[in-house]
C-alpha cells in the first residue's frame, strides 16, 4: 500500500510539469510582455523598461520559465499582479471559506442523496421511483446562479428570514454564520444531490438483487437489518468515488455561489483574477487545482481498498 | 432509468425531452416573426414595466421587452452552444478513434490529457482560457467546446475498443482496408448513436457553461441579448422588479432540462441496440 501511494504521488511529477509549462506558455504568448501590462498601456515606457530589466522579462522565456519553476517548486507563487499581497497569502485567506463551503454542501448533498436513492431503489418501477426521477432530471438542470437568485428572491426578498449576502466569520457569530451560509450551501449542494441521488438509486436497486440479499432475507434478517447491514455497506462504494470527484469541481459551482452570495472565498478570487487579469493568481489557482484533485482521486483510491478487502493495489 | 419495453413504450423522458428541446428550437428560429418588439429597442417611458398585456414578461431597466430578449437570446445561446457541440464532437471522436484503434502509446498519451482536462471543473477551466484569450464569441465556443470534450472523447473511446474487436473489423482489415477506410466505413457508424447521445447531453452543459460565463461577466460582448448577461443584468434589480431576473434563468433552466431529457432518453433508445 505505501508503495502504491509513493508511486501514485510520482506520478504527480510530470503531470504538474505538463500544466506548469501549459500554463506558463499560455499566458506569455497571449499576454505579451508582463512589464507592460504592470505599469498599463499608457503606462510610462521608461518605468516599464526598467520593471523589465529588474524582473528578468528581457531573457529568453525558457530561461524565465526555469526561474518561475525554481520559486514554484520552493512553494513561492509569486505576487499577485493588482493587490500588494503575495499570491499564496490570497489563496490561503480565502481557502477555509471555500473549504467549509464545499465540506458543508458535499454533506447536504449526502444526506438528500441517501434517503431519495433508497426510496427509489425499493419503490422500483413504482410511481416512487419515477418521482425520484423527474426530480434529480430537475436538479441537475438548476442553473445554480438562478437557484441562487430564486432563494434570495424568496427567503431575502420577500420573506426577510434570511440575510441575503455577506459573510462573518464563524468565531464571531455562530449562529450568523450558519445562517449567512445556509443558501449558498443549499445552492452549492443541489446539483451534486441530484448527481449522488441518481448513482445511489442504482447501486442500491443492483445490490438490492444480490444472492446474499435473498439469503439475509431468507434467514429471517428484518427489512432495516437486511438494508442498513448488508444493502448500504456494498452500495455505497460507488458513492464514496462520486464524492471524491465532485469534492474538487465544487469549486466550479463556488465561483458562482460565492458571487451570488457575497462570499469571499476562492471562486470570488478566481473570477477577480480572470477579470482583473491577475495572471500569476489564475497560474497559483490552476496549479494547486491539479494537485488538490490529484490528491482527492488518490484518497478515493485508498479509501476504496479499505472499504472493500477484494481491492488490493500491488 | 424509467422502465420500459420494446420499440413502441417510448421512455418518457424522450417524449417529455424532445417536446420541450423541440418547441425551444422552434422559437428561436421564428424568433424575429413572433417577437413583439424590437429586442434592443430602448423604451424610456415603459422601464422596469411589470409583466402584463403590453409586455408578456414586462421590461427592463432601460425599458427593452424582456419577451422579444429571451427570444433572440435564444438564438444567440442556442447558437453558441451548438457550436461548441460541434467542436466538441469532432475532437471528441477523432480522439477516440485514434486512441481506442491505434492504442498503445497513442492512446496513453491521448487519455492522459483527456485525464488531465476531466480533473479540472468544467468552469474553471473554461474561466481561465477565456482571460488568456479575451472573450469574444469564438473563444466562448472553443473554451465550451474544449471543456466538454474529454468526457465525450473517453466513452467513445470504451466502445471504439469494442467495435474494434468485431468480426467485421478483422475481415476488413484481413482484405487490405486502410486505417481510414476502417474508422470511418465501420467504426464511426456503431459509435455515431453514441455520440449522438453525449451531444445532446453537450448541448445542456454547453447551455448552462455558457450561461454562466456571461452571468459572471466574462460573456459574448453585448449588445447581443444572451439570457446569460439578461440575468447578470436583471440580479441588481431582484428586489424592485424580480421578473427581470426571473425570466432568464426560466428559459436557461427549460432549456437545459429539455436537453438532459432527450439526452437521457435517446440513451435508453439507443443504448439496446448498440449492443
Amino acid at each position: 500500500m505505501a508503495a502504491y501511494i509513493l508511486r501514485r504521488l510520482l506520478a504527480l511529477i510530470p503531470v504538474l510539469l505538463l500544466v506548469s509549462v501549459t500554463v506558463f506558455t499560455i499566458v506569455r504568448v497571449s499576454q505579451g510582455d508582463p512589464s507592460l501590462l504592470l505599469v498599463g498601456e499608457e503606462g510610462n515606457r521608461e518605468l516599464a523598461s526598467r520593471i523589465r530589466e529588474e524582473l528578468g522579462f528581457n531573457r529568453p522565456i525558457p530561461l524565465q520559465y526555469l526561474d518561475w519553476l525554481g520559486h514554484v517548486a520552493r512553494g513561492d507563487m509569486g505576487r499577485s499582479m493588482r493587490l500588494p499581497y503575495p499570491v499564496n497569502q490570497l489563496i490561503a485567506d480565502k481557502l477555509l471559506v471555500t473549504l467549509e463551503l464545499a465540506l458543508l454542501a458535499t454533506l447536504v448533498s449526502i444526506a438528500i442523496a441517501i434517503p431519495l436513492g433508497l426510496y427509489a431503489a425499493l419503490r422500483s418501477g413504482g410511481r416512487g421511483e419515477t418521482a425520484v426521477t423527474a426530480l434529480t432530471a430537475v436538479g441537475v438542470s438548476l442553473p445554480n446562479f438562478w437557484l441562487g437568485i430564486l432563494l434570495i428572491f424568496a427567503f431575502s426578498v420577500s420573506l426577510h428570514w434570511l440575510p441575503s449576502s455577506g459573510f462573518s466569520p464563524l468565531q464571531q457569530d455562530l449562529l450568523g454564520h450558519l445562517k449567512l451560509l445556509l443558501m449558498p450551501v443549499f445552492t452549492l449542494a443541489l446539483a451534486n444531490a441530484a448527481i449522488f441521488t441518481r448513482l445511489f438509486h442504482t447501486s442500491m436497486a443492483e445490490v438490492l438483487w444480490q444472492d446474499y440479499i435473498r439469503t439475509a432475507r431468507a434467514k429471517g434478517l428484518g427489512q432495516w437489518g437486511v438494508l442498513v447491514g448488508h444493502g448500504l455497506r456494498n452500495a455505497l462504494l460507488p458513492l464514496v468515488t462520486a464524492i471524491g470527484v465532485h469534492f474538487g469541481r465544487l469549486l466550479g459551482g463556488a465561483v458562482v455561489v460565492e458571487t451570488i452570495f457575497g462570499i469571499p472565498g476562492l471562486g470570488r478570487l478566481m473570477v477577480e483574477a480572470v477579470t482583473g487579469k491577475d495572471f500569476t493568481v489564475v497560474q497559483a489557482m490552476v496549479l494547486y487545482l491539479t494537485i488538490v484533485t490529484i490528491l482527492s482521486s488518490l484518497m478515493v483510491d485508498v479509501a476504496y481498498a479499505y472499504l472493500d478487502p477484494r481491492i488490493r493495489y500491488g | 432509468m424509467s422502465q420500459h419495453s420494446g420499440l413502441w413504450t417510448l421512455p418518457q423522458s424522450l417524449t417529455i425531452g424532445s417536446l420541450i428541446a423541440g418547441s425551444i428550437v422552434a422559437l428561436a428560429v421564428l424568433a424575429p416573426a413572433i417577437a413583439p418588439y424590437d429586442p434592443v429597442r430602448v423604451d424610456p417611458g415603459a422601464l422596469l414595466t411589470p409583466p402584463g398585456p403590453a409586455h408578456w414578461l414586462g421590461t427592463d431597466d432601460i425599458g427593452r421587452d424582456l419577451f422579444s430578449r429571451i427570444l433572440h437570446g435564444a438564438r444567440t445561446s442556442l447558437t453558441l452552444a451548438l457550436a461548441a457541440v460541434l467542436v466538441s464532437s469532432l475532437l471528441g471522436s477523432a480522439v477516440a478513434l485514434a486512441s481506442g484503434y491505434w492504442g498503445g502509446p497513442v492512446d496513453m498519451v491521448l487519455m492522459r490529457i483527456m485525464d488531465g482536462f476531466l480533473a479540472f471543473p468544467g468552469l474553471i477551466l473554461a474561466l481561465a482560457m477565456i482571460s488568456f484569450l479575451g472573450a469574444s464569441s469564438l473563444t466562448i465556443v472553443l473554451a465550451v467546446g474544449i471543456v466538454a470534450t474529454p468526457g465525450l472523447a473517453r466513452i467513445t473511446r470504451s466502445q471504439v475498443l469494442i467495435e474494434r474487436q468485431r468480426d467485421f473489423v478483422q475481415a476488413a482489415t484481413v482484405v487490405g482496408a486502410t486505417d481510414a477506410r476502417i474508422l470511418l466505413r465501420h467504426i464511426l457508424p456503431n459509435v455515431a448513436s453514441l455520440i449522438v447521445v453525449q451531444a445532446s447531453l453537450n448541448l445542456a452543459f454547453a447551455i448552462l457553461t455558457e450561461a454562466s460565463l456571461s452571468f459572471l461577466g466574462v460573456g459574448v460582448p453585448p449588445p447581443a441579448p444572451t439570457w446569460g448577461t439578461m440575468l447578470r443584468a436583471g440580479y441588481s434589480y431582484l428586489e424592485k422588479a424580480p421578473w427581470v431576473a426571473i425570466s432568464p434563468g426560466a428559459a436557461i433552466f427549460l432549456t437545459v432540462l429539455g436537453f438532459n431529457l432527450l439526452g437521457d432518453g435517446l440513451r435508453a433508445v439507443l443504448s439496446p441496440r448498440g449492443r
